[in-house]
C-alpha cells in the first residue's frame, strides 16, 4: 500500500463515486454521509504520505509505469516539498466542502459530490505527476468537473462564467500542449527528471517558457490575465470559489515552480523582471479593486488576485527566502482564502445575500462567528502569530534581496489589503446592528464550527511552529534554486 | 500487362467481395422484405460487414504486401478497411429504428450502405488512379441516392440533389487530373507515378494534375474552401445517412488523398506543404468559426466535421513535410480517422435517439434539460463533445495529441499553433449543447422509448472513448504497424 500510496490517494476520491451512484433518490443525507466517508480516505493517505514523506529533496514515493508505448509515456508519480503539502491542502478542503454544504437542498446534491470527488482526483494528480503528458492529461481533465461545479450549482450569470473560466484556461494550456511536445521533440522524452537537464538553446527557452508561463499565469491568475477570476469567483457555489481559491490557483504557481522555470532558467531568468513587475502591479491594483467592492465574495476574490501576485513575487525573486516563502504561502493562502470563502458562505446560507451593505454590527448576534472571521482576516492581512505571516516575511526578504524597489512596493500593497479587510470587517461586524432582519441570526452551528475548526487551527499551528512544514520544504527549494541557478552558470559560460 | 492470379485476387478481395454480394443479396431480397424480413435484412449486413471485418483481419494479419496490378493489399489498405468496416456497422445499428420511423425503405438502403463501404475500400486498395475514381464513385453514388431516402422530405430531396451535383463537379476535376497524370506518366498506376522523373518531363502537366485532383478529392473531404455542400447537405440527409457519410465517406476519401500523396509527394516541383498548411489551417479555422453561429445540431456537426477534416490535414501535411513516408504522422492519421469515426457517430447515434417522429428535434434548443430526461444519453453526448474538443481522458485527445506530435517532430510549429487555438475555439460551440443539456431548465417532452441496438451502439462508443482514451497504445502500435509497408 504505501509503495502505491500516491495512486491510491489520487483514485481513492473514485471510489466514492460506486456508492453516489448507488443510493437510491431521495436519500441525501446517506448521499452525503458516504461522499464525505469516501473524501476522508484520501485525507488519511495524504496525512500518512505527508508523515511520512523525509523532504530529501527528491521525488519521493515514486511509481513508474509504461503508459503509451512508441511514445515513451509513462505513468509517473512523485512528490517532493512543493508538491506534498499542496496535495494534503486538496486532500482537507474536499471533505470540509462536503461538510459546508450539508444544507444544500438544490436536489442535485448527487451530481455537486460526484463533480467534486472527480475534480479531487484530478487536483491531486496534477500535484504529483512526474511526466509532461500526464500531468497535461490531469490538468485538463480538472477543466470538466469545474466546469459543472460553477456551471450547474453557481449564480445567475455561472453560465456564462463558466464558459469564460474553461475557454480562458484551455488558450493557455492549449499552448502549453504545444510546447509539451516540442520538448518531446527536442529531449525525447516526457520525464520530468531527463527534461530538466536538457540545455535548450535562449530562443527555443524564450517561446517555451512564454507557452508555459501563459498557461501558468492565466491559472494564478497574474495581472493582466485576471479577468476571468472575479466572475468565476462570485458565480461558483461557496464549495467551487473554495476550491478554486484554495487549490486551483495553486495549479498555476505550482506549474512555475515545477515546470517553466526549472525548464528554461535562462529564459526565466530574462522574464523575472518582467513577471516580478506584473506581479506587483497584481499585488497594488488587486487589494485598490477589493477596496471597493460592494460584494463580499468578489472582495475576497480580489485580494486573492493580491495574495498570488505576492507568491509570484517571491518566486521571482530567485532567491532561497523568496521560493520558501512563496512555497509556505501557497498553502497559506489556501487555508486563509478558503477559509474565508466557507466563511462567506455560511452568511450567504442565511441572508441569501452578500451585500457588505446588507450587514453591519453582525458582531452581537453572531460572536463566534465574528472571531471566527476576524482570526481569519488577521491571518490574511498577516499578522505575527498566524500563518500569513512567516510567507509574507520570507516573500518580502527574498524579493528584497533581488530588488528592493519591487519589494518597498509590494509592502504598500500589503498595507492596502490590510486596510481593504480590515475596512469590511468593521462594517460588517461592529457598531450597532443595521438591519432587522441581522438581529436573529442564529450564531455557528456545530456543523459549521467542525468545517472551519481545522483551518483555524492550521493558521495558529503554522504561524507559530512553521518548522514542519518548512522542515520538508528546505531541501526541495535548494534543489529548485540549484536548478535555475546551475543551467543559468551553464549557459553564460 | 501482367495476368491477373485470379483465384489469389479473389482470396485477397474477399472483404470487399462479401459486401458486393451481401448488397445484392439484400437487393434481391427487398421487394419480399417488409415487416417480417427488415430484421433479417439488418442481420444479414451486419453479419456481411463482420465477416468482412474478419477477413480484413485476416488479410492483416498475413503481412506480406501484395500489388496485384490493379489492386494491392498492404496492411495500411485493411487498417483504412477497419476504420470504414466500423463506420458502416456502427451505422446500420443507428439505423434499425431510424429507418421505419423515417418510413425509409430498409432494402435499397442497407444494400447502398454495403455499396458504399465496398466502394471506400476499393479506393483504400486502389493501385491506380482509374481505381481509385471507380471506388470514389461507387461510394459517392452510392451516398448520393441514401441521402435522398428521405423522399418525402423537401430538405433530403434539396440534400441529395446538390450533393450530386456537387459531387459530379468534383469528380469532373478529378477525372480531368487523372487525364493530365496520364499524359504526364503515361500510366495512371501509383507505381508508375512514382518513378516519374524528378524534376519531372512535364513539370506543368505533372502540377496541373496535382492540383485538379486535389480539389476533386478537397471536394469528397470537404475541406475548405471546397466545402459549401456539406452543411446543407448533412442537414437534410437521413441523421443515420449523415452520420455515415461523415465517418465512412470521409475516411474514405483521405485515403484517396493519402495514396496519392505516396505517389506523387516525392516530387519536389510541387509545393505541397504551403498548399496543404493552407487547406489545413482554412479548414480548421473556418470550420470551427461557422460552427459557433449554429442552432441546428445537424450542422453544426457538419461543420465540426470540417473543422476535423481540417485536424487531419494537419497530419497529412507533416507526413508528407518530413518524409513521404513518415510512418508515425499517417499512423496518426490513421488513428485519428478511427478515433474521429467514434465520437461522431456517438453523437450522431445521440441525435437519432433524441429525435422524434414529426419533429426532428435538432434544434440546440431541444437538448434543454436533457440531463434530467435521459442522464445516460445526456452523459454519452457530454463525452462525445468533451472527445471532439480533445479533452482528456478521452479518445479525442490522445488522437490530437498523435496528430500534433507528428507535426512538432516535422517542424510545423506555426500549424500546430493554428491547431491547438481551434481546439480551444472549437470548445465553446462544443459546450454549448452541454450547456443546455445540464444547466437550462427542462423541456417538457417524454423521449420515446429506446431500442436496446441504439443504447448498445452509443455505449459501445462510450466504452471505446474512454478506455482507448486511456489505452490507446496498441491501437496505434497497430496503425504504425500498418503504415511499415506500403506498396504502390
Amino acid at each position: 500500500m504505501i509503495a502505491h500510496i500516491l495512486s491510491w490517494t489520487i483514485f481513492s476520491p473514485l471510489l466514492g463515486l460506486i456508492p453516489l451512484a448507488l443510493i437510491p433518490r431521495g436519500r441525501e443525507t446517506v448521499l452525503r454521509a458516504s461522499a464525505f466517508a469516501a473524501s476522508l480516505v484520501p485525507l488519511v493517505l495524504s496525512c500518512v504520505l505527508f508523515d511520512r514523506f523525509r523532504g530529501t529533496g527528491e521525488f519521493e514515493f515514486q511509481e513508474i509505469v509504461p503508459w503509451l508505448q512508441g511514445f515513451k509515456v509513462d505513468y509517473r508519480l512523485g512528490v517532493d516539498g512543493f508538491s506534498a503539502p499542496l496535495i494534503v491542502l486538496t486532500a482537507l478542503l474536499i471533505p470540509l466542502v462536503i461538510l459546508q454544504s450539508w444544507k444544500d437542498h438544490s436536489g442535485k446534491i448527487r451530481g455537486f459530490l460526484v463533480f467534486l470527488l472527480v475534480l479531487e482526483t484530478g487536483l491531486i494528480g496534477v500535484f504529483s505527476a512526474l511526466d509532461l503528458f500526464l500531468f497535461y492529461v490531469f490538468w485538463e481533465a480538472m477543466l470538466v468537473p469545474m466546469y459543472f461545479l460553477i456551471g450547474g450549482w453557481g449564480g445567475e450569470r455561472r453560465i456564462y462564467a463558466a464558459i469564460k473560466f474553461v475557454l480562458y484556461t484551455m488558450v493557455g494550456s492549449l499552448l502549453m500542449l504545444a510546447a509539451i511536445l516540442y520538448l518531446y521533440s527536442a529531449g525525447g522524452s516526457f520525464n520530468l527528471a531527463d527534461l530538466y537537464g536538457l540545455n535548450l538553446p535562449n530562443k527555443a527557452q524564450m517561446f517555451l517558457f512564454g507557452a508555459f508561463a501563459l498557461a501558468f499565469a492565466i491559472k494564478v491568475p497574474l495581472f493582466p490575465f485576471h479577468t476571468w477570476l472575479p466572475d468565476a469567483h462570485v458565480e461558483a457555489p461557496t464549495g467551487g470559489s473554495v476550491l478554486l481559491a484554495g487549490v486551483l490557483l495553486k495549479m498555476g504557481t505550482y506549474g512555475f515552480v515545477r515546470f517553466a522555470m526549472p525548464l528554461f532558467p535562462q529564459a526565466s531568468a530574462a522574464f523575472a523582471p518582467a513577471i516580478a513587475a506584473l506581479a506587483v502591479i497584481g499585488v497594488i491594483y488587486g487589494s485598490l479593486v477589493a477596496m471597493v467592492q460592494p460584494d463580499l465574495k468578489k472582495l475576497v476574490a480580489y485580494t486573492s488576485v493580491a495574495h498570488l501576485g505576492f507568491v509570484m513575487l517571491g518566486l521571482m525573486s530567485l532567491t532561497p527566502q523568496g521560493v520558501m516563502g512563496a512555497s509556505v504561502q501557497m498553502i497559506n493562502h489556501g487555508i486563509s482564502t478558503g477559509a474565508l470563502f466557507l466563511l462567506v458562505g455560511m452568511i450567504y446560507e442565511r441572508r441569501h445575500t452578500r451585500a457588505i451593505a446588507a450587514f453591519g454590527g453582525l458582531a452581537t448576534p453572531m460572536p463566534f462567528y465574528a472571531v471566527l472571521f476576524l482570526i481569519v482576516t488577521v491571518s490574511s492581512i498577516a499578522l505575527p502569530a498566524t500563518n500569513g505571516f512567516v510567507g509574507e516575511f520570507l516573500i518580502l526578504m527574498g524579493s528584497y534581496k533581488s530588488n528592493p524597489v519591487t519589494a518597498a512596493l509590494a509592502a504598500t500593497g500589503v498595507v492596502f489589503g490590510a486596510a481593504t479587510m480590515l475596512w469590511m470587517v468593521k462594517k460588517v461586524f461592529f457598531g450597532p446592528v443595521t438591519q432587522e432582519e441581522n438581529k436573529a441570526l442564529a450564531d455557528l452551528s456545530f456543523r459549521e464550527v467542525a468545517v472551519m475548526a481545522p483551518l483555524i487551527v492550521l493558521i495558529f499551528w503554522i504561524g507559530v511552529g512553521p518548522g514542519f512544514l518548512t522542515s520538508k520544504m528546505e531541501k526541495s527549494v535548494t534543489k529548485f534554486i540549484e536548478r535555475t541557478q546551475w543551467q543559468l552558470s551553464i549557459g553564460q559560460r | 500487362m501482367a495476368t491477373v492470379d485470379w483465384s489469389t485476387l479473389t482470396a485477397l478481395a474477399t472483404p470487399v467481395l462479401i459486401l458486393l454480394g451481401a448488397g445484392l443479396l439484400i437487393l434481391l431480397l427487398a421487394p419480399l422484405a417488409r415487416k417480417v424480413f427488415s430484421v433479417l435484412i439488418l442481420i444479414l449486413s451486419a453479419l456481411a460487414i463482420v465477416s468482412a471485418l474478419l477477413a480484413s483481419w485476416g488479410g492483416w494479419l498475413s503481412g506480406a504486401p501484395l500489388s496485384l496490378g490493379l489492386l494491392l493489399f498492404d496492411r495500411m489498405a485493411y487498417a483504412f478497411d477497419f476504420v470504414l468496416l466500423l463506420a458502416a456497422l456502427l451505422t446500420i445499428f443507428l439505423s434499425k429504428d431510424y429507418l421505419p420511423e423515417e418510413n425509409i425503405r430498409d432494402g435499397e438502403y442497407y444494400a447502398l450502405v454495403l455499396f458504399a463501404t465496398a466502394g471506400g475500400m476499393i479506393i483504400a486498395h486502389a493501385a491506380d488512379l482509374i481505381v481509385l475514381f471507380l471506388g470514389l464513385e461507387i461510394a459517392s453514388l452510392s451516398a448520393y441516392v441514401l441521402c435522398g431516402m428521405k423522399r418525402n422530405v423537401v430538405k433530403s430531396y434539396e440534400a441529395s440533389l446538390k450533393y450530386f451535383i456537387m459531387g459530379s463537379i468534383a469528380s469532373g476535376f478529378l477525372v480531368y487530373g487523372i487525364a493530365m497524370a496520364y499524359g504526364a506518366a503515361g500510366s495512371t498506376s501509383f507505381a508508375k507515378l512514382q518513378q516519374l522523373s524528378i524534376p519531372p518531363a512535364e513539370p506543368v502537366l505533372v502540377m496541373l494534375a496535382v492540383a485538379l485532383i486535389l480539389v476533386g478529392v478537397g471536394f469528397k473531404i470537404a475541406a475548405v474552401p471546397f466545402h459549401l455542400w456539406s452543411p446543407d447537405v448533412y442537414e437534410g440527409a437521413p441523421t443515420s445517412v449523415t452520420a455515415f457519410m461523415a465517418t465512412a465517406i470521409k475516411t474514405a476519401g483521405f485515403a484517396a488523398l493519402i495514396r496519392i500523396a505516396l505517389s506523387v509527394g516525392h516530387i519536389p516541383q510541387i509545393p505541397w506543404t504551403p498548399i496543404l498548411w493552407t487547406l489545413s489551417a482554412l479548414t480548421m479555422t473556418v470550420g470551427n468559426l461557422v460552427a459557433i453561429r449554429q442552432h441546428n445540431i445537424k450542422r453544426m456537426l457538419a461543420y465540426s466535421s470540417i473543422a476535423h477534416a481540417g485536424y487531419v490535414l494537419v497530419g497529412v501535411t507533416a507526413a508528407l513535410q518530413k518524409n513521404v513516408l513518415a510512418e508515425s504522422t499517417i499512423a496518426s492519421v490513421l488513428f485519428y480517422l478511427f478515433a474521429y469515426s467514434l465520437m461522431t457517430i456517438g453523437a450522431f447515434a445521440v441525435v437519432i435517439a433524441i429525435g422524434r417522429r414529426g419533429d426532428q428535434a435538432e434544434e440546440l434548443t431541444d437538448y434543454a434539460g436533457l440531463s434530467e430526461r435521459h442522464p445516460f444519453l445526456a452523459g454519452a453526448m457530454a463525452l462525445f463533445l468533451f472527445s471532439l474538443t480533445g479533452m482528456p481522458p478521452t479518445i479525442g485527445f490522445v488522437g490530437k495529441f498523435y496528430l500534433f506530435s507528428g507535426a512538432i517532430e516535422a517542424g510545423l510549429y506555426g500549424l500546430v499553433v493554428v491547431g491547438v487555438l481551434n481546439s480551444a475555439v472549437s470548445a465553446y460551440y462544443y459546450l454549448g449543447p452541454i450547456v443546455k443539456m445540464y444547466f437550462q431548465k427542462q423541456k417538457d417532452y417524454a423521449l420515446p422509448p429506446l431500442s436496446y441496438t441504439l443504447l448498445g451502439t452509443i455505449f459501445l462508443c462510450v466504452f471505446v472513448i474512454l478506455y482507448l482514451g486511456l489505452f490507446p497504445s496498441n491501437v496505434f502500435l497497430m496503425a504504425r504497424e500498418s503504415v511499415r509497408q506500403i506498396v504502390f
